[in-house]
C-alpha cells in the first residue's frame, strides 16, 4: 500500500520508491481514496499521464470497497484523524504487508501489529530504506 | 514469417476466411487487453469532471507537500470518505 505523497514523489522525480516496488514484483492497493487525492493536485498533462500509467500497471489493484466500521474506530482510538483513518484501515482491510509513506503521522501505527501489514515509514532515504526493509 | 501481411493471409486460411479471422483477432485482443481496458474504463469514469485544483509539483520542500495533500485528503473525508464505512 503506497500512500498519496510516494506517487507524488515519484511524479515528480524526487524518489523512485514506486518504480522500485513494481519493478520487484510486488502488489499495489490503491483506493479510490488515494486516486482523487493525487489526481486533484496535479495539473500538468504529463504529470497525469505519468499518475495514470502507474495506476493502469498490471500489479496495480484498484479498491472501490467500503471498510468495516470496526476499523475506523480502531485507528481512530491510536489517534489518527480524518482520511489518515481511511488509509490505515484499508491498509489492513487490504491485507497489505506494508504501508508505504512519508507522512510522520502514521507514526503512531509504529511497531503495531496490525492484522497482517507493518507501517513502513521510509523518510528521505525513500527506496533504499524500502529496500532494507525487503 | 514477418510480415503482417502473411500472418493475415495465414490467419485467413487457417480461420476460413476474412470475417472469421478479423473476429478471431478482435477475440484475442480482448483476452489480452480486456482487464486493461476495463481498469481504463473505470478510471475515466472515476476521473472525469473531477477538477485539479493545484499543482503540488510546484512546491519543492517534501514536507509542504505532504501538508497539502494532507489538506486535500481532510477535504476528501469531509465531503465523502467519512461515510466510506459500514
Amino acid at each position: 500500500m503506497l500512500d498519496s505523497n510516494e506517487y507524488v514523489f515519484y511524479i515528480m522525480g524526487l524518489s523512485d520508491v514506486v518504480e522500485f516496488i513494481l519493478n520487484a514484483g510486488a502488489e499495489v492497493c490503491v483506493h479510490t481514496a488515494i486516486i482523487e487525492e493525487v489526481w486533484r493536485n496535479l495539473m500538468a498533462p504529463a504529470h497525469k499521464t505519468a499518475f495514470l500509467s502507474i495506476l493502469l500497471s498490471p500489479d496495480v489493484r484498484i479498491y472501490t470497497d467500503k471498510l468495516p466500521r470496526a476499523l475506523r474506530e480502531e485507528y481512530a482510538r491510536l489517534g489518527l484523524r480524518g482520511g489518515d483513518i481511511l488509509i490505515a484501515a484499508f491498509t489492513e482491510f487490504c491485507h497489505a504487508d506494508i504501508l508505504v509513506t512519508e507522512d510522520t503521522n502514521f507514526g503512531v501505527l509504529k511497531g503495531r501489529p496490525m492484522s497482517h501489514s507493518r507501517y513502513c515509514p521510509i523518510g528521505s532515504s525513500g527506496a533504499r530504506a524500502c529496500r532494507q526493509r525487503g | 514469417m514477418s510480415r503482417v501481411g502473411d500472418i493475415k493471409e495465414l490467419l485467413v486460411e487457417l480461420l476460413g476466411g476474412e470475417e472469421e479471422a478479423e473476429r478471431e483477432a478482435w477475440r484475442l485482443m480482448l483476452l489480452i487487453y480486456g482487464s486493461l481496458l476495463r481498469k481504463a474504463e473505470f478510471l475515466l469514469s472515476l476521473l472525469s469532471g473531477m477538477p485539479s485544483e493545484k499543482d503540488i509539483t510546484a512546491l519543492k520542500d517534501p514536507e509542504a507537500i505532504i501538508r497539502e495533500l494532507k489538506k486535500t485528503r481532510q477535504e476528501l473525508w469531509e465531503e465523502k470518505y467519512r461515510n466510506w464505512f459500514e
